[in-house]
């Protein structure tokens, strides 16, 4: 099982969910496993694509260990997710559900954004920076995938 | 104001002599033009430089413009927008002095130090598209323009950072619920 490939957007920066079900079918049952491989590809598309600062690339990098230790409790719609950078530097990962929009801002210089915006929901914008305490990047990655 | 030349623009957007109506109406509709997938999630891709919509106005019966003059092109060598969609924003609420949605986020860091940024709703009419507005960002009383962006609300620092989100939040609340609260109920 382990030799199924999943199947990737040609630019490799987005793993849209569409792909992601296309893959699942072909694969069944074997996604969790390519998760594990496709985050850390994904790590590595990130850190070519983007011009990242070193707490960016460390942030994302934590983040996405988290991601790989936490897939296991979650299901795996919840690991896909767009990335975009932004005029400011700033690196954005976003997801949609049934629920509505999540958003994490990874700012070039130690401060993160978590926003949520519900369709019947009270939005959320939380904020994390290493000047109030350690990130914790597990706390910070189930917040993202949560909803 | 010079008259508008665009001959694909219906005459009832052009703003000839017409007056500038500062106030906004409880009820009132303002839309804005986005792509199909901006309005799930607009918060990525939002331009916290040009935050441009159009307003119904006050009288229902004659409105200022329709959802979909949103889509007309006044800068482009096209004449409508092709691919976007129309998001209708219903003004829940006007902040009784200015009589407008005005909103302030302050954003403070551990010396204590602050910033303040300030969204609010203008008319801002334009030859072709009287019913042109836009929400206006202003930092510490400075109003945040393309040219001054960078020392503005650009990436400067973790106050600056912090307004941005702030606008781009309270921008995307926006858009995704189809309101404008200043003080939003608890579940909306």
């Amino acid at each position: 099982m382990s030799n199924v490939r999943m199947n990737y957007p040609a630019d490799g920066s987005v793993l849209l969910e569409s792909n992601y079900r296309q893959a699942g079918e072909r694969t069944e049952g074997t996604l969790t496993r390519h998760y594990g491989n496709s985050l850390a590809e994904r790590l590595n598309q990130l850190l070519q694509r983007y011009a990242l600062s070193s707490f960016q690339v460390t942030a994302l990098s934590k983040l996405m260990t988290a991601f790989k230790n936490i897939e296991y409790h979650i299901e795996p719609d919840k690991l896909t997710f767009q990335d975009l950078f932004t005029g400011d530097d700033e690196l954005i990962l976003f997801r949609t559900s049934k629920r509505g929009a999540t958003n994490l801002v990874i700012h070039d210089d130690e401060l993160i954004a978590y926003s949520f915006i519900g369709k019947e929901e009270q939005p959320v914008l939380d904020f994390f920076e290493e000047t109030k305490a350690q990130f914790d990047f597990e706390a910070i990655a189930y917040k993202f995938l949560a909803k | 104001m010079i008259p508008c030349q665009l001959a694909h623009i219906p005459p009832h957007l052009h703003s000839n002599d017409k007056p500038l109506l500062p106030e906004f109406y409880v009820g009132e509709y303002v839309f804005r033009r986005c792509l199909p997938t901006e309005t799930t999630n607009p918060f990525p891709t939002i331009s916290l430089k040009d935050i441009s919509v159009n307003r119904q106005g006050s009288n229902i019966q004659s409105p200022l413009c329709q959802p979909e003059d949103t889509l007309y092109a006044l800068e482009s060598v096209t004449e409508r927008y092709e691919n976007f969609v129309v998001v209708a924003m219903e003004v829940m609420e006007v902040e009784p002095e200015a009589m407008t949605y005005k909103k302030s986020f302050v954003s403070v860091n551990e010396d204590g130090n602050s910033s303040e940024a300030t969204i609010t709703l203008l008319h801002d009419p334009l030859p072709c598209n009287y019913a042109h507005s836009i929400f206006r960002l202003s930092v510490d009383n400075e109003t945040v323009t393309a040219d001054n962006y960078k020392k503005t609300l650009g990436k400067q620092n973790a106050l600056a950072g912090k307004l941005r989100e702030y606008c781009r939040h309270e921008l995307a609340i926006m858009i995704v619920q189809n309101q404008i609260w200043i003080n939003p109920p608890g579940l909306r």
